[in-house]
Formats: C-alpha cells, structure tokens, sequence
C-alpha cells in the first residue's frame, strides 16, 4: 500500500493560522510605522517653524524704534490680555513703515504697510497722524508674506522685552514655546 | 520562525526610540527659547547692574502645573572672566553670563540640558 500523499486537513489549517497570524503582526507594524512616521515628520515640522518665525520676529524687534501696539506688561491681567497681533515701526527700512504680524486661520503672516494722505502720495506719514481735517491716513500694503503654517495660538505682551508665545497644531501633535525678545533701539 | 520574531521585536522597539528622540529634539528647541528668553532680561540691564554669582538654581520656568513649560528649570549664573574668557576673582571688565534649562529626558531615565552663554562687556 502506497503512503498517503499530500496534506491533511488538520496541516492546512495549522499553516493557514499561522499564516493569518503573521499577515496580521506585519500588519500592524505597517500601521504603527506609518503612524509613528506622520507623526514624527508633523513634531519636526512644528519644531523648525516655530523656530523660524521665533527668527524672523526677533530680527524685527531688534531693530524696531517703536511698537505700536500697546502691549500689556504680563501675560495674566484678564483686564489687559496679551495682543495677538504685534505692529512696529520697521527698523531695516529708511522710508517709515511698518511691520504687522497678524494670524488668519492657522497662517502667519507679516505684512509690511505704509501711511500716506491722497493728497501727497508719495509722503509717508505716521500711522496715527491726522490730516488738517481730522482725517486718518490711507494704508498701502507693500508686502503681506506667508511666515508659518499651523498656527493655533500666537500672542505677544511685555513692553521690552517682547514676549512671544507660540503653539502651533499638526493633526495630534501639539508644539507650544515661548521667548522674550530685547528691541535694541526700544 | 525564532529569526522572524527576533526581527519583529526589534522593528518594534525602534519605534519608541525614534518617537524619544523626536521628542528630545523639540524640547531642546523649546529649551533654548526658554533660555533665550532669560538672556533678553539681561540685555536691558547696564554692565553694571548685573549682579555677580549664581543669581538662581534650579528655578521652575513655569510654576502653573498646567503650563507645558513646568517641566523646565532654569540655573542662571554670571561671573567675571579675563580677557581669555577664564574666571578671575576681581572685575576685568568681562561679564559671562550662563543660562542653563533642564528637564527631564523623555525617556524617564535622565535630566536633558542646554546651557546658553554669553559674555557681557563694560
């Protein structure tokens, strides 16, 4: 009598278990990997935009003669909340202008506006000048720039320094800073 | 099989280990704003009006439990230093000033530091 050939029953089910079970863990790392990757990428992502709108404000307060917003001195007087926009006198240009940083959505962006009467156009004035009939000045946007993305929260206080706290939010991911920032010309 | 599992476990502990390091790079970053922020204080004093020796140890940056920077402290320190940026005991007209923020390693085994340094002159 020949022996039997090929698998049995109970074989088959014994691999196709094992087969499942293996299909399902390399399932699992593919979903952990992806996810831990997507996360990982958004942190690294929050981290250098947070640091690099940190630069680009700091430059501008360096520099800056004047800010005009009026900031309150702390972070904590329900009364007089931090500001979470932050207009200054620019301080790397010769004409008078100005420097707003102001947040849409999740965007930040720094818009460079100039002041002028319709009368003389090419004059600039101050932001809060008047004209002789009590007439505020008309605005002229130079520059409106995209600084960073993922903005949840951004808000300024202190007169100088300048503090800055910053959180920005990717999918999970939550990035939150702060600094203070000396205007040397302040 | 053995070889297959080795290889799993493994892969799966480098997860953990690549979310640490992510997380430790972004608290540094966050470190050293908090430490910048400590040094602007500094920028608006007179040579002369900042004091000398350690001026805080271990400080809490945040005391609000609540608040994301609760985990920092901060050790600040000013000395006198000579011209080749060695400590002297007598006032060379050389300040340095050393801003140190630590915490607490992601990883719960260590305490992670940055130290922010800079030199004041009369």
């Amino acid at each position: 009598m020949k022996p039997p050939r090929g698998f049995t029953l109970f074989e088959i089910l014994i691999a196709m278990a094992i087969s499942v079970t293996l299909l399902g863990v390399l399932f699992s790392i593919y979903t952990l990997s992806a996810k831990s990757l997507s996360a990982g990428q958004a942190r690294a992502e929050l981290t250098q935009t947070s640091r690099s709108i940190m630069e680009r404000i700091t430059r501008d307060i360096r520099e800056t003669k004047n800010v005009v917003s009026g900031l309150p001195p702390g972070a904590l007087d329900p009364l007089n909340p931090p500001l979470e926009e932050l207009m200054l006198e620019d301080g790397h240009s010769e004409t008078l202008q100005y420097i707003r940083y102001y947040r849409d959505g999740g965007d930040l962006y720094r818009q460079i506006r100039q002041y002028y009467f319709p009368e003389e156009p090419q004059i600039m004035v101050p932001h809060n000048a008047e004209d002789e009939f009590g007439n505020e000045p008309e605005i002229s946007i130079i520059e409106n720039h995209l600084v960073g993305q993922y903005i949840s929260e951004i808000i300024f206080y202190g007169q100088n320094p300048v503090s800055l706290k910053l959180t920005l939010e990717k999918e999970t991911i939550i990035h939150e800073t702060r600094t203070a920032l000396y205007g040397r010309n302040l | 099989m053995t070889v297959l599992a080795i290889g799993i476990l493994g892969l799966l502990r480098a997860f953990p280990q690549a979310t640490t390091a992510e997380r430790t790079l972004e608290l540094e970053a966050v470190a050293n704003h908090l430490a910048q922020e400590k040094m602007e204080s500094f920028q608006s004093l007179a040579y002369e009006d900042i004091a000398v020796g350690m001026l805080e140890s271990g400080v809490r940056v945040d005391t609000d439990t609540a608040s994301p920077f609760f985990i920092f402290t901060r050790t600040t320190s000013v000395s006198y230093v000579d011209q080749n940026l060695a400590e002297s005991p007598a006032d060379l007209n050389l300040k340095r000033i050393t801003i140190t923020i630590s915490w607490p390693h992601p990883a719960g085994t260590d305490t992670s530091t940055a130290t922010l340094v800079t030199i004041r002159s009369k």
